[in-house]
């Protein structure tokens, strides 16, 4: 196996590959490293971010702090038994009306009375029914079998929870900043993405070039690939016997 | 071993060539004068071979012949800026860095070569800092001074820099020249017509056939 061809190509490796093609000096160098540098931001934000899994400690106002290197979300949940992430169910009616204050459930005095039940001018089919009472449609506590309730606050950086949230700690899935190691790093497959980037910038190609080659790149990532094994085990999931419409 | 081709030599040539034999004692133009005329031929050659050789092939490139390692001073410290800094063996050409300057790079027998050293171009040094920046030296160009800085301003202290590029000037006048053997014909008549000038040297046309009153030079 030859050892030129990795799963990630540094930067400092594929604008070479651009000013090499082109016949460019090496005084471009410097150039054309930010402009791929923007080519990684914007197929970071895309298609290449690589999603990280960390555990996070719950605050005691019932927040998390999200990590430094923090760019987006995917997922936010507990871990059970089996080793797998529960989501939590994301409430935007949760509030964030001081959720930075370390003091924030004591601010949280309600204006009005959440449980629409006890309220006698509200019919009943505004509530659904889950283990043997009603509960409302909205809000905290809304029925769904789920293990908690959130919201993030992008702002704040913070995840908040409902402020009866049970566990000490949450998963969280997210899409972290690249960190430089040496230089930076892009799969191989979006190597062809960054020079056609580097292109378009330099006048040299467009954005059409760009946006194929990007398209292409994303076909050939491997969690894009299709398997023989995953077709396999989506048929036997799928089957079922129903009857002929 | 091939005959090496030095200034000496070239000044030598254009002062035979003018005064018509061994150059003597009251030949009116100095050895040094030749010589800065060598030195400006010899760069504005250099400049029009990269601009011709880009019209031809469509990308511009510096001719090997040209270019010329040499190993820098020590590094100093600049305590204002933070950058440490050598000068250069001469002012680069008009050329932009790629062609100017062909390569830089730290080297000891120790650690061999390093990373090149990046260069940035006078125009992007006021916002280059406002961009997110390679882990690598840069470098850049004031006048024959090269000013070097590692992104976490690490010191640079007793590094060697060795910076290839183009350069028109030697140490002696018997140093070989860094110049390929067909521009030597263009520097040279280069060098002549500027002595001619300089000398404000009539064109005679001898016609040692023809007849003293057809001829052109005059009796008197």
């Amino acid at each position: 196996m030859s050892s030129d061809i990795q799963k990630y190509v540094p930067l400092k490796q594929v604008i070479s590959y651009f000013i090499d093609e082109n016949s460019l000096s090496w005084d471009e160098l410097d150039k054309s490293w930010v402009i791929a540098f923007r080519a990684l931001v914007e197929l970071n934000q895309s298609i290449a971010a690589e999603p990280i899994t960390t555990r996070l400690p719950v605050e005691g106002n019932k927040t998390v702090v999200l990590p430094s290197d923090y760019l987006s979300w995917s997922k936010i949940g507990v871990m059970d038994s089996n080793g797998q992430l529960s989501t939590l169910k994301v409430n935007t009616a949760i509030t964030t009306f001081k959720d930075n204050n370390p003091n924030r459930l004591s601010h949280l005095t309600p204006d009005i009375n959440n449980v629409l039940k006890s309220l006698s001018v509200v019919p009943f089919y505004y509530n659904y029914g889950y283990n043997g009472s009603y509960q409302t449609l909205y809000g905290a506590g809304d029925g769904l079998v789920q293990f908690g309730e959130c919201v993030v606050d992008e702002t704040n950086n913070i995840i908040v929870l409902e402020p009866e949230f049970k566990y000490d700690s949450v998963l969280l899935e997210y899409v972290s900043s690249p960190q430089e190691n040496g230089d930076y790093e892009i799969q191989t497959v979006l190597q062809e993405a960054v020079i056609a980037f580097l292109a378009w910038k330099y006048k040299l190609g467009s954005r059409d070039a760009f946006y194929a080659a990007k398209i292409d790149g994303r076909r050939s990532l491997p969690k894009k690939k299709v398997t023989l094994q995953e077709i396999a085990q989506a048929i036997r999931q799928d089957n079922g016997m129903f009857i002929k419409a | 071993m091939a005959i090496t081709y030095t200034k000496k030599l070239l000044i030598e040539r254009v002062q035979r060539h003018i005064a018509n034999d061994f150059p003597s004692a009251e030949f009116p133009i100095s050895s040094n004068e030749v010589l800065l005329y060598i030195d400006s031929a010899i760069a504005s050659t250099f400049v029009g071979s990269v601009m011709g050789g880009g019209k031809i092939t469509g990308s511009m490139a510096t001719p090997e012949a040209y270019v010329v390692t040499a190993q820098l001073s020590s590094l100093v410290k600049n305590d204002v800026t933070g950058e440490w800094y050598a000068t250069l063996p001469q002012t680069p050409m008009s050329l932009s860095l790629g062609f100017s300057i062909t390569n830089a790079y730290f080297g000891d027998a120790a650690d061999g070569v390093s990373q090149p050293i990046w260069l940035i171009k006078n125009k992007r040094v006021a916002y280059r800092d406002y961009m997110p920046k390679p882990n690598v030296v840069s470098g850049r160009v004031v006048k024959d001074v090269f000013y070097l800085k590692a992104k976490d301003n690490s010191p640079l202290l007793n590094l060697p820099v060795y910076v290839d590029m183009v350069t028109t000037r030697t140490t002696d006048v018997n140093e070989t020249i860094a110049m390929p053997d067909d521009i030597l014909d263009v520097v040279f008549q280069k060098v002549v017509t500027m002595c001619k000038d300089r000398m404000n040297m009539p064109k005679d046309l001898i016609k040692d056939d023809v007849g003293q009153g057809s001829s052109n030079v005059s009796k008197v």
